[in-house]
């Protein structure tokens, strides 16, 4: 925490000195002070943001629910069902090693300009993380732990849930832990391109009338929220997952 | 009646490198307690998990009081490695009590097995602590208790106390030597003094392929054994006997 404070007050300055000095013209680079007036009028006074957060929001977590459901429970049978896996191999680590935003196109033409061609680009990428980890997981499982089921004649639901789920929790939430980013990542992305909804949007509309004071609010308010959701995911998986790397 | 404990015949293994580990290897126990002894990598972590069926490529034939070894066998088995062999997300107390959690035993009375194995051999293991917060002795304490705990009817024992301090490990076997109602088991040492504390016969192995150099009887009774044994004239000369069939392997 001192840490923290010490580095955002030096970040601060530097910004600070930058600007109030001329530097680099505040047209370009809006004084420290406006940008948090503005941040602080944008919720509270005008309350321009309220709403293209919220969009921003709904959508990183909606489909970074259901692209995590789906992989966890289709990773998980992917990995049991090793012929499932290898036809899906192929595809899914070419999808990985795709930038995801290269799918708003065809998305659109399928699905129309709106809520869903985005949703399904973003909950697709975040599928493919979370189905690779997962699956992973089950298929590199540590052998030495099933041979403790299989020494006391364990049942297969029993394995399931005692051993099998619990090792690969780990991999789970590796998957999940990036299918977060990618989710908000591609969310803010796809916002940009199509729509000009959500935050992403906002600030496409507020570069093109040259607002470089809400273009900064806009970056400081996306980068706290992801920034705030990667540390709620870390402090879940220490809680959750407190063996993780034993 | 010439009725055996346990029976292998004609076991033949490798793990198809080449390096062939038993070679139609015999050997049959007739006592309740058996120690094994050996050089490492002669196979003797590769026999008990051959005989627990966790590896199951091999050829040969195993029977247990005279009918073949199968599902109807209730194994305990300290693992060597005890660290590879603890569930990390369950406590010390979960760990130990997994077999009676397989079998729905009541947690009550789980509870209570726990607490009477730690009394009897006199232990304090943090039971709320997880495998990762304890010390590598106490981490092998919990997977000898969770080998023990429901009562196998052959309990396989790899080195379990191998990390333990001398006090606590003598303790621990002259305890286990003279506990009622021990199962059949068979104790993988590496020390010939446990063998002798522990056990009924000895047996001692030699390797490439696996093979037995030799077989000793301990001639003390299990129930009467104490820690007096150990300086008695009677146990030395169990001892130097195994030695001495030990000798031409030590140059
Ligand atoms: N999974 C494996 N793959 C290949 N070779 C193996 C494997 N496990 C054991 N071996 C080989 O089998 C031989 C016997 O191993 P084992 O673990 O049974 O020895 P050990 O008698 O228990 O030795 P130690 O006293 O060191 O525990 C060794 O030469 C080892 O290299
Ligand atoms: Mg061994």
């Amino acid at each position: 925490m001192k840490y923290f404070l010490f580095t955002f007050v030096f970040l601060v300055s530097i910004w600070a000195l930058l600007s109030y000095s001329n530097i680099i013209n505040s047209l370009l680079l809006p004084h420290p002070h406006q940008v948090f007036l503005y941040i602080y009028q944008g919720f509270f006074t005008t309350q321009i943001f309220y709403k293209p957060l919220l969009q921003t929001i709904t959508s990183t977590l909606l489909s970074f629910l259901v692209g995590s459901f789906l992989g966890v429970l289709l990773g998980i049978i992917g990995g049991y069902y090793k012929k499932l896996y290898r036809v899906l191999e192929l595809p899914l680590d070419f999808f990985r090693s795709l930038p995801s935003l290269l799918l708003i196109p065809l998305s659109v033409l399928f699905f129309g300009i709106g809520p869903l061609a985005s949703f399904s680009v973003i909950s697709f990428s975040v599928f493919v993380y979370v189905f690779i980890n997962s699956a992973y997981g089950i298929k590199y499982n540590k052998a030495s732990f099933s041979e403790i089921g299989k020494l006391y004649k364990i049942d297969k639901i029993r394995e399931f849930w005692l051993i099998l789920l619990p090792s690969i929790l780990p991999n789970i939430f590796a998957g999940i832990k990036m299918g977060f980013s990618i989710a908000f990542i591609v969310t803010i992305g796809s916002e940009m391109l199509i729509g000009h909804s959500g935050l992403g949007g906002r600030i496409i509309d507020s570069y093109m009338i040259f607002n470089t004071k809400e273009v900064f609010s806009i970056i400081i308010i996306v980068g706290m929220f992801g920034y705030f959701g990667n540390k709620i995911l870390n402090v879940l998986e220490k809680k959750f997952i407190h063996w993780k790397g034993y | 009646m010439n009725s055996s404990i346990l029976k292998i015949s004609n076991l033949k293994k490798d793990f198809g490198k080449g390096e062939i580990i038993f070679n139609e290897f015999d050997l049959t126990l007739q006592k309740k307690n058996t120690a094994i002894f050996g050089p490492n990598g002669c196979g003797k972590t590769t026999l008990l998990r051959i005989i627990s069926g966790l590896d199951q490529s091999y050829t040969g034939n195993i029977t247990f009081k005279d009918s073949p070894i199968k599902d109807n066998v209730g194994f305990g088995y300290a693992f060597q490695n005890p660290y590879k062999f603890l569930f990390p997300w369950m406590t010390s107390f979960e760990n130990i009590i997994f077999p009676l959690k397989i079998k729905s035993t009541d947690r009550e009375i789980s509870q209570r097995l726990v607490t009477k194995l730690l009394t009897d051999f006199n232990l304090d293991i943090p039971l709320n602590s997880y495998p990762y917060q304890l010390s590598t002795g106490q981490c092998q304490l919990l997977v000898f208790l969770r080998s023990i705990i429901d009562s196998p009817d052959l309990l396989l024992l790899d080195e379990p106390f191998s990390n333990l301090d001398y006090l606590n490990r003598t303790r621990i076997l002259f305890n286990l030597a003279a506990r009622k109602n021990l199962p059949v088991t068979i104790f993988v040492s590496h020390t010939i003094d446990e063998a002798i504390i522990f056990a009924d016969e000895l047996i001692i192995l030699g390797d490439k392929p696996a093979k037995i150099i030799g077989r000793v009887l301990i001639p003390f009774n299990r129930s009467k054994r104490n820690p007096e044994l150990l300086s008695s004239l009677k146990f030395n000369e169990v001892k130097s006997s195994c030695i001495k069939l030990l000798k031409q392997y030590i140059i």
